[in-house]
């Protein structure tokens, strides 16, 4: 503690003063206020900078050190504190002297300085900060906050601004000093903490003032990763338990509102946590460390800090200052105002409807992020374990029917990137990507369409046409999941490719970089919609108005090239012509409410609109012909996924009309009686457009159909200690999940229950296995077979069920081994014969364990039949071919497929481009925000 | 005018999607395919044939016999009516044509044990001949059947039992209902509404408590869930038999209806349909054919029958012939023994009789009726153990004709160019037995 001894003044401390210094420009006024100093210190320090800064130290006869962590062993044991101060401070004469009596007198360990404003020395800047919970630092100061002495008393708080800062030496060296990766202020909270952790006192005192020159510079991130590590740190493992989850949902939730505020901290909120992720083994040593020697507990933490949430806090107080902002005199009379005549009173509601935009977003997307993805065609969930599905992408095994090494679909990867970041929870990756891509899409139509002078009100509404409107819900009724999450990077991508091209080479690069990124999330989850962005900007180069309409296309065609490496290794494996083809052929049928809004809003918006409104409406109007020639193409061949392009195209283009059109109500544009009505005709046809978009938002699945399949299954699942035996199901292509194969015009399929997961979704090309079930089903359809149950073992096949009723079901009834279920609402069979895809010698039913089996306890075979289709890379264990089978002779306690390297290899590849395309959208946001 | 340009190329292109065709509709699934259910839903598929009635204690066995065409193997499996308890089972070879027998207390000795045969390659047939110090009862199993089953012939006459047997060689619960009619109308049988046979198990219904006193009893048993195989048993004081259920035809033909010992032969014809039937009783005498030597009208759910004690000759056939499907069984008693079987609904030109042949004290008879309109060459091929044995017989139109088996047949073969009725009977010690032959079908 800081003590000084009444009867026997000790002789006056001596004090090291450590300037960490980042900018040589604000060294020299730091260093000449340290040496102005009545209370001089021993020794001056510079740490970090380059050479300039070493320079002006030796300028100041300050001794330079490159990192802070070999400070301590320099520090002489003669001096008793340390005194850190940033480069941008510039301490009053009294401020080491303040610091030094006031902390002595309340035997303080840290003791930090009143921090004012350099350039208006009256704002306060820093009285020391209490945190919440998650060690986000709250200053209780209002912004621009006057010292009127109001806080001149000696504080007991949670932590002091690491801009002058007074510690004890011994203290400093038991603690290791601050932690080097550290934002500024999050290092000097986690100091301040792990400081209290020992029983340390940290006050601040008022009567030491510095003034500060600058904000610290430090990305927000960086300090949102900061303050994830501080409490890692520190807190134990039960505070942990529950305050790292919350700190993720309050992240979340701040991503979602603050948007409307015109940040987006989505990225720094991922990247907060991924830089986490990335330096836990070095957080959990400097864990160790700091709790080695603690005297308190987390309640001692829990003292100075205040409640909920201070970053949720500060983003209230944002909104109420946006919304006073926008409406001085009241919400109620803003909007009043905003219906007159005036046109920049006519924008306020832009907010509002923004918000309602949003809303629809949440609302439309409830069950989604509220409870779960309905499982029903293509909208099946991800698999349990991103690491396995990223696995199984990469080369490895593709577990849907009886397997194969085919390739998954990219949007199985991109989503398990998406786990990644979500703790691995495949319900939360899915709700963040299913409620992300719903805002993304409502506000991208709104950034895109604001490229061409469409106002805010007209973006969103388009925005919520886009990703509620009549295409996007037969594109969604169809089970699609995937092609939504697409859809919603489109308008970015044509947004990035319509923003003015740059004059520096790095920013060019950067601007590339962000329309492929975009560009990509459609590929990656709508591989058939790859071009479309490209399309669009083409027919705008046609169609549009204006100069640079060649730019966008380039830049857009250029953003599907560079998107092309994000598709490996599918792209070099995927049959196209099977892969457009398959499915039901693509006949769109537009309802006709929906063709006659969609035509009056068209007429509306060319007839009444000005020029820009026009042409983009006539662009939307191509688009959405051209979308609808594909999406009606079945008779050439086209399948569900081109209908799904089509489609895409179609709600593109739908939005654009209706953004168009409503815009038109908006614009100070005189006109005559036939015009007038057809322009207000256009407006409320656009309106309706938007209206439809409650058949979406009432449901609340995102448009998706009604979940058929949660459930179904579940009495064909067994306690966790049981290997699951797979269902075969028959049904109309339509209610079967995912693809499926044909028996004499029925579909039917294989899956483990309780439902198939997306790498279940894209069934193979028929292999051996395939062809042998095939045979047997056909033989059966002959009447040959008496005995299924027996027969489909082999295949581990342990249930039939039947999603609508078929004749076929009358022969099931029929076999002597299978057992009809009557209590189901459809027709269910059991197996008599136990049956599991992998079988040992001794009759053990292996486990599945992501795409690979493992032995139930206690099992010792010496060979296992594996009934996936046949292939040499499953092992470990000597590899034999059993007919279609796979027979592991003297198998381990796992077998599992070894991989294909060159997509392996691939998928590396494609990983590491995608980090490249992140980190050059990311550099253009810090250099646009410098 | 760049407006109306873009207008006009939007409105051509959605024209021209507006007039894609539509692609075709899909197939149904499964279009045009005929479903077989294996085994008792199919008239076509005879892989599996139950045989609800076999019994082995101390004082009486069961031959289980089959017949194939092609070589086969025929599996036969005898459940346990004890949850969780494993069958018993064996498996019979056969060559192509070839026969086999196996008697029943050689897999399992525990009184009743309904089964059946699964053969991997066919056509092929198989029968159950149930012999005793005082019985000898016979027929052929089943491999297919109608969605109601008939059983006429029965009573509970005095001295009389008559035990419905219902088995259930499917993993799952079957529930079917059993009804009657007799000579005083629709019996009343509510409790056997809805009767549970539990999976690979078997139930037995008696009537001669329920229906006291009826002579001319037909009981009709529909299945509401599952599927089952039942089979009738009856005794009297002369001896008991064993038959199968039929359905419903407008034609019937009887290549056997009495023989040595059984003095009073009758048909017993039930007409289960809402008008009354009309029926004409052609007969086979060894003087020649008595056309329309009865005729009768049965009123709607009543039964009727024709005793051929009115006619002075031999009765050795019969043919029925009514304007209604009506069910038609023979019933013969007498000092030899009681045997009861189905008609045959349609003449075939391949009949397959397991279990036919003369050992012992026990003669088997083949018994052949040449229903048509021209003289027909039947060959007949007996199979035992060792081979086959082929000769050729001519069968005048509108005759029968009988034919003693051989002492090393199994089982016979009987084929010709022209449709024709087959049946057997079997005489012992033990009484008397008739058993319908098992058509193979053309298609």
């Amino acid at each position: 503690m800081i003590s000084e001894s009444a009867e026997h003044p000790a002789p006056a401390p001596a004090v090291a003063a450590v300037v960490i210094a980042d900018d040589a420009t604000k060294l020299d006024a730091c260093l000449a206020a340290v040496e102005r100093q009545v209370y001089a210190p021993a020794l001056t320090f510079v740490v970090g900078g380059d050479d300039e800064v070493r320079r002006i130290a030796g300028e100041h006869e300050a001794v330079w050190r490159r990192d802070i962590r070999t400070l301590a062993a320099d520090l002489d044991p003669t001096i008793t504190f340390v005194w850190f101060l940033r480069d941008g401070a510039r301490p009053r004469v009294d401020a080491l002297g303040a610091l030094i009596t006031d902390g002595m007198r309340v035997d303080a360990s840290v003791a930090g300085s009143k921090i004012l404003d350099a350039a208006r020395p009256e704002v306060l800047v820093s009285v020391g900060y209490a945190t919440d919970v998650f060690d986000a630092p709250y200053s209780g100061l209002q912004d621009g906050e006057v010292d009127q002495e109001q806080y001149d008393v000696v504080r007991d708080v949670s932590s002091v601004a690491g801009i002058s800062m007074l510690v004890r030496r011994d203290l400093f060296s038991g603690l290791r000093g601050v932690d080097p990766i550290m934002a500024p202020t999050a290092a000097a909270i986690d100091f301040c903490q792990r400081a209290r952790l020992r029983g340390g006192r940290i006050v601040v005192i008022p009567s030491s003032e510095v003034l500060y020159e600058a904000p610290d510079r430090a990305p927000d991130w960086r300090e949102r990763a900061g303050e994830i590590r501080a409490m890692v740190k520190v807190y134990s493992p039960v505070t942990l338990l529950w305050a790292i989850p919350l700190a993720f949902v309050v992240g979340l939730v701040e991503s979602v509102v603050t948007p409307f505020l015109g940040r987006w901290p989505i990225f720094g909120f991922l990247a907060a946590w991924g830089w986490n992720l990335a330096r836990l083994p070095s957080a959990l040593r400097s864990r160790f460390e700091a709790r080695r020697g603690r005297s308190v507990g987390d309640e001692e933490l829990f003292r100075y800090q205040v409640g909920g949430s201070a970053r949720l806090r500060g983003l209230y107080d944002d909104v109420l200052e946006a919304i006073r902002t926008r409406f001085p005199e009241g919400i109620l009379a803003g909007f009043g105002d905003a219906l007159e005549a005036s046109q920049e009173r006519v924008r306020r509601p832009s907010f509002l409807v923004g918000a309602g935009a949003a809303l629809f977003a949440v609302v439309g997307t409830r069950m989604v992020w509220g409870d779960r993805l309905p499982v029903s065609g293509f909208s099946l969930p991800a698999p349990d374990s991103a690491l396995d599905a990223l696995n199984a992408y990469a080369g490895g095994w593709n577990p849907a029917g009886l397997g194969s090494p085919e390739v998954l679909h990219p949007s199985v990867g991109a989503t398990a990137i998406v786990q990644l970041v979500a703790f691995g929870r495949s319900g939360l990756a899915v709700a963040l990507l299913t409620l992300g891509a719903f805002l993304a899409g409502v506000f991208g139509t709104a950034r895109m369409l604001r490229r061409w002078g469409i106002g805010s009100v007209g973006g969103y509404l388009a925005g919520v046409v886009l990703m509620g409107g009549p295409a996007t819900r037969a594109l969604a009724d169809a089970g699609n999941w995937a092609p939504l999450i697409g859809l919603a990077a489109v308008p970015w991508a044509i947004s990035a490719a319509l923003a003015p091209w740059p004059a520096q080479w790095v920013d060019r690069i950067v601007r590339v970089a962000t329309v492929i990124l975009p560009t990509g999330v459609v590929a990656l989850f709508a591989p058939q919609a790859l071009l479309l962005p490209a399309a669009a900007a083409a027919v705008w180069a046609v169609a549009g108005h204006g100069d640079h309409r060649v730019a966008p296309l380039l830049l857009t065609l250029g953003g599907a090239l560079g998107s092309l490496p994000l598709l490996m290794p599918w792209i070099l494996y995927v049959d196209l012509a099977d892969y457009l083809g398959h499915g039901a052929a693509a006949f769109w049928v537009p309802s006709w409410p929906v063709i006659g809004a969609a035509a009056v809003a068209l007429m509306g918006a060319l007839v009444a609109g000005d020029r820009a409104t026009a042409s983009v409406a006539g662009w939307g109007a191509v688009i959405v012909g051209i979308g609808a020639v594909v999406a009606r193409s079945g008779e050439i061949g086209s399948g569900r996924e081109v209908e799904t392009a089509g489609l895409m195209a179609v709600a593109l283009g739908l939005a654009v009309i209706a953004g168009s059109a409503v815009e038109v109500g908006f614009r100070r544009v005189l006109l005559g009686g036939g015009r007038l009505a057809l322009g207000l005709l256009g407006v409320l046809a656009g309106v309706a457009l938007v209206a439809s978009t409650v058949a979406v938002a009432t449901p609340g699945r995102a448009g998706l159909p009604e979940d058929r399949l949660t459930g179904t299954f579940d009495f064909a699942v067994g306690a966790e200690t049981e290997a699951a035996a797979r269902v075969l199901a028959f049904g109309s292509e339509e209610s079967l999940p995912g693809t499926s194969r044909d028996l004499e015009g029925l579909g039917y399929r294989v899956f483990l229950p309780p439902v198939p997961q997306t790498w279940d979704a894209y069934l193979n090309e028929p292999r051996l296995g395939d062809e042998a079930l095939h045979d047997l089903l056909l033989e059966f359809l002959d009447g040959d077979v008496r005995r299924a149950g027996e027969a489909l073992s082999e295949f581990g096949i342990g249930w039939v069920a039947f999603l609508e009723p078929s004749p076929l079901s009358e022969l099931f009834e029929a076999q002597l081994d299978m057992v009809g279920l009557r209590s189901f609402d459809l027709p269910v069979f059991r197996n008599e014969v136990p049956a599991a895809p992998v079988v040992g010698d001794d009759g053990s039913h292996w486990l599945r364990t992501g795409t690979g089996y493992s032995a139930p306890e206690g099992s010792v075979v010496g060979r296992v039949r594996v009934a996936e289709n046949a292939d040499y890379r499953w092992g470990p264990g000597e590899w034999v071919q059993d007919e279609w089978a796979n027979l592991i002779v003297e198998p381990r306690s796992e077998v599992t497929f070894s991989g294909h390297g060159p997509r392996r290899a691939a998928a590396i590849g494609s990983a590491g481009w995608l980090i490249v395309i992140v980190g050059a959208t990311l550099l253009g946001r810090w250099r646009r925000r410098r | 005018m760049k407006r109306l340009t873009v207008l006009a190329v939007a409105g051509l292109i959605i024209a021209g999607a507006s007039l894609l065709p539509e692609p075709g509709p899909r197939p149904e699934p499964l279009a045009g395919l005929v479903l077989d259910r294996p085994g008792l839903g199919s008239p076509l598929d005879a892989g599996i044939w139950y045989c609800p009635w076999a019994q082995a204690n101390a004082t009486r066995d069961s031959i289980l016999a089959v017949v194939s065409m092609d070589a086969a193997t025929a599996s036969l499996t005898l459940p346990v009516a004890i949850p969780g308890e494993d069958p018993d089972e064996a498996t019979l070879q056969t060559l192509g044509p070839g026969a086999a027998e196996i008697a029943l207390a050689e897999i399992a000795v525990r009184g009743d044990s309904p089964g059946f045969f699964e053969f991997d390659a066919g056509p092929a047939a198989a029968s159950v001949t149930v012999i005793g110090e005082e019985v000898m009862a016979a027929d052929a199993c089943v491999a297919s059947g109608p969605d109601v089953w008939y059983f006429a012939g029965g009573s509970t006459m005095a001295g009389e039992t008559l035990t419905l047997r219902l088995f259930n060689p499917f993993p799952e619960t079957a529930k079917v209902s059993v009804g009657g009619v007799s000579e005083i109308g629709t019996e009343a049988l509510g409790e056997l509404r809805s009767v549970s046979i539990n999976p690979r198990s078997w139930r037995d219904v008696t009537f001669e408590e329920l229906l006291r006193q009826r002579q001319d009893l037909v009981i009709t048993v529909t299945t509401d869930e599952g599927l089952i195989v039942p089979a009738m048993a009856m005794t009297n004081a002369e001896g008991e038999a064993w038959w199968p259920g039929a359905g419903i035809s407008q034609r019937w033909e009887f290549p056997v209806v009495r023989t040595e010992g059984l003095e009073e032969a009758a048909l017993v014809v039930s007409n289960p349909g809402v008008t009354t039937a009309n029926v004409t009783v052609d007969v086979l005498t060894p003087t020649g054919p008595r056309p329309a030597a009865f005729t009768l009208a049965i009123e709607a759910d009543s039964p009727g029958r024709v005793s051929f004690a009115a006619i002075t000759d031999e009765v050795i056939g019969a043919r029925v012939i009514a304007d209604v499907p009506v069910t038609a069984t023979v019933v013969a008693t007498g000092s030899g023994g009681l045997a009861i079987t189905p008609g045959v609904p349609a003449p075939e030109k391949v009949w397959l009789l397991p279990g036919l042949q003369s050992i012992g004290l026990q003669e088997g008879t083949l018994w052949l009726l040449n229903g048509g309109e021209e003289v027909t060459s039947i060959t007949i091929t007996a199979i035992g153990p060792d081979g086959v044995v082929a000769e050729n017989v001519m069968v005048e139109a509108g005759t029968q004709r009988r034919v003693t088996a051989l002492p090393d047949a199994i089982g016979y073969l009987v084929t010709s160019s022209q449709p024709f009725s087959a049946a057997w009977s079997v005489t012992g010690p033990g009484g008397t037995a008739f058993a319908s032959g098992s058509a193979v079908s053309d298609e």
